[in-house]
């Protein structure tokens, strides 16, 4: 929208009684999300996610890991992991941090999330360029995100061997190519690589929200299928069978909110000059008064200097903050402003929450139809029933499709 | 808690307009800032008709600069830009070099190799660099608003708040927060991850105002009060001291 003076217009919308936004929204109030889930075939989760004009789509591979070939691999963690899984059953323990062993995070590596703007997805963006400073910032912030919020469980990644399993093939303790069984041994783990495509660009806070709820969807959408580790042949084979292939256990459900606060320019200010001098605060009604807009939209995201997200989490009835950030402005938003926000977010997490359920509902309902396809494509083929290395979604003719909430 | 307060020192580099370098306490990072202003724009498309260009460049200790440290030159530049008068040198460039010198060594990490991967936290690095770039720009006689510093606290799993984690505490916290304050105790920019609830982030930032103010309240002009408490000394008088140090120093004509 080429405006003279956007500024000018944004605040002409929120003077009038009621205030109103120019998408003829208060100001408090939020775009309704519109979901899908696991409509690409070639993943083993995808989402597609729309709030306003920010359009994400974002589908997820999984790829194998050998430990072999992770740099600067060492042993003894495995041998403590291994432990503690045994010490505590892995099924339910949301604390597997809880004993207070200083760790290095082992999921480091595993996530790889990446956001790409397209050309298509704003006039502004050029055709062929390195990715901008903002497509890096998005895809540095979901990480972020989805380390310090251990949204994924290391064990649901993790491919383990015990060799239980091959015990009748223990060599005698006297021969001398005995080798030490090693009873619970990592042998691989899976990484993700989370590629966010933008359909539509629609301001740095909108992305990021459209971006992380299509994370979140997709994370919910992953199949892994079966994997184990194939001690003769030294690799790791994958079960072609849809139907054995399993879900992440995810650490609850974050919710994002993008937040600005426009201050009118002074220059628009007849006669209220030095008005906006009070420490801190967003005043009240009076003019000149900073406006706190609940998911701006590009259009408030150029003219609102200072905005930011938030990411709270109510999952299990437990209010807790994820994330809190905030850049840029002059420090109009206090204490009390961004309690506000964090209550609108906590709304906005039911109906986040309400929508995703909805969505994988029905793409359950789809999925679970095309499941016989997918297992007779698995008979057919008998050659790739287990195949080595590289896990490639099978039965890639059939398409999984389904319409989300809304 | 122990004293604590950053080490400070100003225009420490000589072809640079200004420069200062910043050791941030407890974690041993250490931060070299060089500004330069006013330059002219490399890119005519990236001039601003009534506004300062802003460009923030981040060295890693170790390697060329990635996509984390891209997100924390963003973040920096955004703070800069709200702090700094740039309609008075309009269609100018603000050019900000941050190098990190120095970084803690992360006993955990094989080999007891330095931190600093994509996927660890960037707030510390964030807060030191954001000092040491509001320091330099001080250097470098930028006219700006307001004078602003930035502290990093972490809030642990027994809820205690500590301010300037050490890498282990850092390690081991529930939720790391970076608060940065202006003069006027006005909030410039808060980045909070982690698990916590309200309560624990506004402890959080009242620590982190009295750390970077002294006092819970700023003066109504504005003047920070210079209080003597036991908690050591704010960030705001160590920035006064360095900048005293630095004007003290050019007076007796030194070697610049």
């Amino acid at each position: 929208m080429p405006l003279i003076s956007p500024p000018a217009l944004l605040q002409a919308y929120l003077s009038q009684s009621p205030p109103h936004r120019p998408s003829n929204r208060a100001p408090t109030e939020t775009r309704p999300i519109h979901l899908n889930v696991g409509s690409l075939t070639h993943c083993n989760g995808s989402s597609l996610v729309k709030i306003g004009e920010s359009t994400i789509v974002c589908g997820i591979r999984a790829e194998l890991l050998p430990v072999s070939e992770i740099p600067h691999y060492r042993a003894s963690d495995n041998a403590r992991q291994g432990r503690t899984r045994t010490a505590t059953t892995i099924e339910e323990d949301d604390d597997e941090d809880s004993d207070n062993t200083y760790d290095p995070n082992p999921l480091n590596n595993l996530l790889v999330p990446n956001l790409e703007l397209n050309t298509n997805s704003h006039p502004s963006f050029p055709a062929n360029i390195a990715p901008s400073t903002t497509a890096q910032s998005l895809s540095q912030r979901l990480l972020s995100l989805l380390h310090s919020s251990r949204l994924v469980r290391p064990s649901d990644l993790s491919i383990r061997y015990s060799s239980e399993q091959s015990a009748s093939t223990a060599l005698d303790p006297d021969d001398e190519a005995y080798i030490e069984p090693e009873r619970d041994v990592l042998k691989a783990y899976w990484t993700l690589y989370i590629d966010c495509v933008a359909l539509s660009y629609g301001g740095e806070a909108g992305m990021f929200d459209a971006a992380l709820m299509a994370v979140v969807a997709a994370l919910r959408d992953v199949r892994l299928p079966r994997a184990r580790w194939d001690e003769d042949r030294k690799t790791v084979l994958c079960d072609a069978n849809f139907a054995n292939a399993r879900r992440l256990r995810l650490r609850g459900l974050p919710c994002p909110l993008g937040f600005g606060v426009f201050v009118p320019d002074p220059r628009l200010r007849v006669g209220a000059e030095g008005q906006g001098r009070v420490n801190g605060a967003v005043q009240g009604k009076s003019e000149g008064a900073a406006t706190v807009l609940i998911d701006i939209d590009s259009f408030e995201d150029d003219v609102c200097e200072e905005k930011g997200n938030v990411v709270v989490d109510c999952s299990n009835s437990k209010n807790k903050i994820l994330k809190i950030e905030k850049v840029g402005g002059h420090g109009r938003l206090d204490a009390k402003a961004m309690k506000d926000v964090i209550r609108r977010a906590e709304a906005r997490w039911t109906e986040w929450n309400a929508v995703l359920e909805t969505a994988l509902r029905s793409a359950g309902a789809c999925a679970s139809s095309v499941y016989h396809l997918v297992h007779r494509a698995g008979k057919t083929q008998q050659h790739d029933k287990e195949q080595a290395q590289k896990y490639n979604h099978d039965g890639s003719n059939i398409t999984i499709t389904s319409t989300g909430a809304q | 808690m122990t004293q604590v307060s950053p080490q400070i020192q100003l225009h420490n580099l000589s072809s640079s307009d200004g420069s200062a370098s910043y050791i941030s306490p407890c974690s041993l990072q250490r931060i070299i800032a060089g500004v330069n202003y006013p330059l002219e724009v490399s890119y005519r498309s990236k001039e601003v008709p009534d506004d300062t260009y802003i460009e923030v460049n981040l060295r890693p200790h170790n390697a060329v600069a990635g996509v984390k440290e891209h997100h924390v030159e963003e973040v920096v530049r955004r703070v800069l830009k709200s702090m700094i008068r740039g309609e008075e040198t309009p269609r100018t460039m603000l050019q900000c070099t941050l190098q990190v010198m120095e970084v803690e060594n992360d006993e955990s990490l094989p080999g007891g190799v330095k931190g600093g991967g994509q996927g660890e936290s960037y707030l510390e690095m964030l807060c030191g660099g954001l000092n040491a770039a509001i320091l330099g720009c001080l250097d470098a006689g930028v006219q700006m608003r307001t004078v602003a510093g930035a502290v990093l606290v972490a809030v642990s799993k027994s809820r205690e708040t500590n301010i300037w984690p050490s890498l282990k505490e850092r390690k081991m916290a529930k939720s790391l927060h970076v608060f940065a304050y202006g003069r006027n105790a006005e909030m410039l920019l808060c980045e909070s991850e982690g698990e916590f609830i309200m309560d624990e982030w506004e402890r959080a930032a009242m620590l982190a105002k009295r750390a970077v103010l002294g006092t819970d309240d700023a003066g109504q002009d504005g003047d920070v009060e210079m209080a003597g408490e036991d908690d050591g000394r704010c960030l705001m008088s160590e920035i006064r001291d360095a900048v005293q140090a630095r004007v003290v120093r050019d007076g007796m004509g030194g070697d610049q």
